[in-house]
């Protein structure tokens, strides 16, 4: 041991005191650098042929797989929530609070309001004109929260366009990083700069995308979606987005790849093998995946209710409901009903008790073969047989019988339909049953009356054939042309009849408040799914309920999803940040031994010198 | 796009964070404050969504309901007023018709048909009463004049007969050749008094007596009827033939012959003759002359009131007149032709007038306040005036008195009093109405006292209290002042300001 051994010590120790006061100094700069990971020199002490000095180790940089993985799903989800979230407060906004003018139940209550007039005095041409302008103003509003919701969803397919473009430079980039990255002979630090630009483009494509990263020792990262896919392994795949041009509401996504109208959404490996990302259902989270639901589930979700709502609207008044005659048959009641008049979604309805359970079953006209068998259970409770009435009320026997179960019977007569209950054994009863059949034309006797129709006058019958002619329907909804040109329509259901008559004025507003609609059941817990039933003001408050609960309940998870970023940033921050004062306590250590080397030093000096001159 | 992971790779403090939660907070309740509404949209309206909506539209149907009971109000109002003066009409009318005021000269009867088709153009106007374009006693059809002008009524238009010419002609059908269509011949002993055809027309025969063991009578029989009075023997001085008729309109009119020894000094006096014979030749001339007097008094006025029977058709039935021309040997009645006749009610019809006409004042109830002029108390009269509007009273001619005290007694008696309790009178319908009346009140108070509680319902959860809001947006104030505070002293505790 000598003084050179001394010397050696204190100058490795100035050495190592240099280098980590350059790493503390980049971390003071970078103190506000987004993405920046706290950096720091590790000093190891080292055994010399005769000392023990100090050499540095090595830059670390702060990182934690874990936390990393926490991150990178939690972005994933707060990109999912606050892309649902803010398109459903557009949404909201756009339905207007209940009693706003203009908003969807306030223009029915008016035309409800124009209809009681219309009882009251329907020779008044004034009152007339009034009821018109009313149900013109609803089907304004039907038209322009439809052509928003369907703007919301073009909306949805630009900004996927824009998001798989920018997610496919993201991966691009990546790419290029890992490929420095594994090129081991750059220096420490630039390979740390490295790293935090990989990591901020992991958070990026996060976003857009749930993905899970594979970090690698060699610094590289692998990427692949959460269900699996890959999107990043050494060579990068690519989204490709084929968008569908103008979307409306007849425009809606099929899991048959040939039905859908809708933009397509993919993932293209490096060797070209293409995975359809929604029909495959890859996507679990992330912005993409908000828009992709938004587009197909929650903005359809509440086209579909619109549509519920007009078709609800125009059948209420177009309907003319027929109670069937009482038939018997010995001890056997019953009653009987003409299936003649009924046209394609229309139908006649049973009211029975089995076993003292009152139900219903619906025979719906049904001429599109494609959609039979059809049997459901809507949000009344009521079953909905769908039938073929091509071939008359005999025709009708066998899914009646089928559906009204033991202890009925059902015959037909020419277009006479008639059902039975059991007779003295008196376990079943039919207490009703009646045809509901579309108005044909304006004068023809009928009280109800096509107030609404579908484009160009065509009646609205509720037939589902093809996709059904509800679906879109308040896109299309109009006042029957023929009332615009005339509103004495409205009281004369007779040619020549009265004006004073208010016959037809209160069987609309009847209706309005008696005809009951509901939807299928659904699975309801499904995003987007809905049910509605009730008279048709009914359906309004439920579809604004529903609305505004969507958007409540949207908000909310974007607030919590929020909260739960913060908390993860807050970790983040204390386990990558840069803590200024813990750097400047440490400055001060690092000033304290480089000057106590530097004494060392001095002191071997004098010491050394005073050898010399000895 | 990637604003999340930049926000969140910054190390943005968490404290800065909650200061701008508060900030948008201190702003929501700025816009609670000047709006007064706890929500600005559907979402915040929270758990009483749907309440709110179903409140909001019970509220509009509320105020729906509240608009028609208005309107029906204003109709009932002045439905009030033309009953009271339909009402006073009636009085009037009553009074023009006592028998037997004839006044000097028949100066009061002269003036009569001039007062009746005043009285009528006055009836007939409040018959045509509108409001806003709306017949009120049309019942259902509300778009038309319910009743024709008096005009046409009483002297036709556009070639169409109105009611004199009717009356005219069921005039010459009843009256005939002028003896009301029986022929009265005489055979030997034996009168016999026969209708002239089987028709509705003239007199017709109901009853025959005597009070002579010399005359025999055989009761009318046969088609068309006849009667015979037989004399068997020579009647004592006061021995009496009493003969009944009923008349068009279906009054009864009874005719005394009395058998008297000398010179017959009044009509209905017969001369008793040396024999049977000529006591029945006697009998006859007498009778035929007593007949041809009642048809110019009794009879004419009961076939003109009979003619405003068939004219003026009630609730559910048609307008008839005689067939013809040749009216008076006419045999039958025909339907009118609306081409050829005037129609004086062109309204709707219904067996129930009040339920004509509904308003929807509330969920369950409806009021009816339908009214037709064709209804009994209006019908009648129309009917009066119009019969004493046509007539023409000579202040000179005989039959005047005797026609007026016929047309009197049957239209005083159509007016009277004691037709008040009848269905469709002036006074019931007046009730009627009067009734509804109070009903859409008891509703709209009803309706007022359910809107207010509504109304606070909504208030509860629609608006927010300005003190509390205020004492809100005190103690974030406070909350946020502090904050700021304490995050800027903790900036300033950097150690970097106390190296040396």
């Amino acid at each position: 041991m000598g003084l050179s051994a001394s010397l050696g010590n204190a100058l490795s120790g100035m050495n190592t005191s240099q280098s980590a006061l350059n790493v503390l100094s980049r971390n003071v700069a970078n103190a506000g650098t987004p993405g920046y990971h706290r950096q720091s020199l590790s000093i190891v002490d080292t055994q010399g042929t005769n000392s023990i000095y100090a050499r540095s180790g090595g830059v670390q940089r702060a990182f934690s797989a874990g936390l990393q993985a926490a991150y990178n799903s939690a972005v994933a989800d707060t990109g999912y929530t606050s892309t649902i979230s803010d398109t459903m407060d557009q949404l909201q906004t756009l339905f207007g609070k209940p009693g706003d003018a203009g908003s969807l139940d306030t223009v029915y209550g008016e035309f409800e309001n124009a209809l009681q007039s219309l009882g009251t005095s329907p020779d008044d041409f004034a009152t007339r004109a009034t009821v018109v302008t009313k149900a013109q103003s609803i089907v304004a509003t039907l038209h322009s929260l439809s052509g928003s919701i369907q703007q919301l969803r073009q909306g949805t397919e630009t900004e996927m366009q824009g998001t798989v473009n920018a997610l496919n430079q993201s991966i691009s980039a990546l790419a290029k990083i890992n490929d420095r990255l594994a090129d081991q002979t750059g220096d420490e630090a630039s390979r740390s700069a490295l790293m935090d630009q990989r990591d901020r483009l992991v958070a990026t494509i996060s976003e857009q995308v749930d993905v899970q990263a594979q970090y690698r020792s060699d610094g590289t990262v692998a990427l692949m979606t959460r269900t699996g896919v890959g999107i990043l392994d050494v060579k990068p795949s690519t989204f490709v987005f084929q968008p569908a041009g103008t979307i409306t509401a007849d425009k809606q996504f099929s899991f048959n790849p040939a039905d859908s109208q809708v933009g397509s959404l993919k993932l293209v490996s490096s060797s070209g093998l293409a995975i359809d990302l929604v029909q495959q259902n890859v996507l679990q989270s992330g912005k993409l995946k908000a828009l992709v639901d938004l587009r197909d589930k929650v903005l359809t979700g509440a086209q579909a209710q619109l549509d519920v709502v007009a078709a609800g609207l125009a059948q209420s008044l177009s309907t003319q409901t027929t109670s069937g005659t009482a038939a018997s048959s010995g001890t056997q009641n019953g009653f009987s009903v003409d299936m003649s008049g009924v046209r394609d979604g229309n139908d006649v309805t049973v009211s029975f008790t089995s076993g003292g359970v009152a139900q219903k079953v619906k025979l719906v006209r049904v001429d599109d073969p494609t959609k039979l068998p059809l049997d459901y259970l809507d949000a009344d409770g009521t079953r909905v047989i769908g039938a073929d009435y091509s071939s008359g009320a005999a025709g009708l026997i066998q899914p009646l019988r089928a559906a009204l179960g033991t202890g009925f019977s059902v015959s037909a007569s020419g277009s006479t339909l008639t059902v039975l209950d059991d007779g003295s054994a008196s376990t079943t009863d039919v207490t009703g049953f009646e045809s509901h059949v579309t108005a044909t034309g304006l004068q023809n006797g009928d009280l109800a009356l096509n107030v609404f129709s579908d484009i160009n006058d065509k009646d609205y019958t509720g037939s589902i054939s093809g996709v059904g002619q509800q679906q879109g329907f308040a896109a299309r909804i109009q006042v029957n042309t023929s009332l615009l040109a005339d509103n004495k329509y409205l009281v004369q259901y007779e040619p020549g009849g009265s004006m004073g008559d208010d016959n037809r004025a209160n069987y609309l507003l009847d209706q309005l408040s008696t005809m009951r609609f509901a939807t299928p059941q659904t699975n309801t817990s499904a995003l987007g799914a809905f049910r509605l039933g009730g008279p048709a003001s009914g359906l309004i408050a439920q579809t604004m309920d529903n609305i505004g609960s969507d958007a409540g309940e949207a908000l909310n998870d974007a607030d919590m999803q929020q909260t739960t970023m913060d908390s993860i940033n807050q970790r983040l921050d204390g386990e990558y940040g840069v803590n200024v004062d813990d750097e400047m306590s440490r400055l001060l250590e690092l000033q304290n031994a480089y000057a106590a080397n530097a004494r060392i030093i001095s002191a071997i000096q004098e010491l050394l010198t005073r050898l010399i001159d000895m | 796009m990637s604003t999340i992971v930049n926000r969140v790779m910054y190390p943005l403090q968490t404290s800065m964070n909650m200061i701008s939660k508060m900030k948008i907070d201190f702003e929501k309740l700025q816009t609670q404050l000047a709006t007064g509404d706890k929500a600005a949209n559907l979402s915040e309206l929270g758990g009483d969504r749907y309440f709110d909506l179903s409140i909001r539209s019970r509220v509009s149907r509320l105020s729906g309901y509240k608009s028609n009971i208005q309107m029906v109000q204003s109709r009932l109002t002045m439905f009030s007023q033309l009953m009271s003066r339909l009402g006073s009409l009636e009085d009037t009318s009553r009074g023009m018709v006592t028998p037997s005021t004839y006044g000097s000269s028949n100066v009061i009867v002269g003036a009569i048909p001039t007062q009746a088709r005043a009285n009528l153009d006055e009836v007939i106007n409040v018959l045509n009463g509108e409001i806003n374009g709306r017949y009120l006693f049309g019942g259902g059809v509300t778009d038309k004049v319910p009743v024709a002008d008096t005009e046409s009524i009483l002297n036709g238009a556009n070639g169409k007969a109105g009611f004199s010419q009717v009356a005219n002609e069921r005039q010459q059908a009843d009256v005939g050749s002028g003896t009301g269509r029986l022929d009265i011949t005489n055979v030997g002993t034996q009168t016999t008094i026969a209708e002239d055809g089987t028709h509705p027309f003239g007199f017709k025969l109901s009853t025959i007596t005597a009070s002579s063991s010399a005359i025999t009578v055989t009761a009318p029989s046969g088609s068309p009827p006849s009667e015979t009075i037989d004399f068997t023997g020579v009647p004592a001085d006061q021995d009496k033939i009493n003969l009944g008729f009923t008349l068009p309109d279906g009054t009864s009119d009874g005719i005394t012959m009395t058998a008297v020894t000398g010179t017959p000094a009044s009509s209905g006096e017969f001369q008793i003759g040396a024999d049977a014979a000529t006591t029945a030749a006697n009998f006859q001339s007498a009778l035929a002359s007593l007949i041809a007097d009642k048809s110019e008094t009794t009879l004419v006025a009961a076939s003109n009131n009979q003619a405003a029977n068939e004219f003026f058709n009630g609730q559910g039935d048609q307008v008839m007149r005689v067939q013809g021309p040749n009216f008076a040997t006419a045999t039958s009645l025909t339907v009118a032709d609306p081409t050829t006749t005037i129609i004086w009610y062109n309204g709707g019809d219904s067996t129930d007038p009040r339920s004509a006409i509904q308003a929807r004042v509330d969920d369950t109830q409806t009021v009816n306040y339908g009214a037709q002029a064709n209804e009994s108390g209006t019908l009648n009269l129309v009917r009066a005036l119009s019969v004493l509007a046509v007539q023409t009273f000579s202040t000179s001619a005989t039959s005047t008195a005797g026609r007026f005290d016929a047309l009197a007694s049957r239209n005083s008696e159509r007016l009277s009093s004691t037709h008040k309790a009848e269905q469709g009178s002036i006074a019931l319908v007046g009730i009627e109405l009067n009734n509804a009346k109070v009903q859409v009140s008891d509703i709209q108070s009803r309706h007022d006292d359910y809107g207010t509680q509504l109304q606070g319902m909504l208030a509860d959860i629609e608006n927010t209290p300005d003190e509390e809001t205020s004492m809100e947006i005190l103690a974030l104030q406070t909350r946020l002042t502090a904050s700021y505070q304490a995050t800027s002293m903790i900036a300033n505790l950097s150690f970097v300001n106390f190296i040396k």
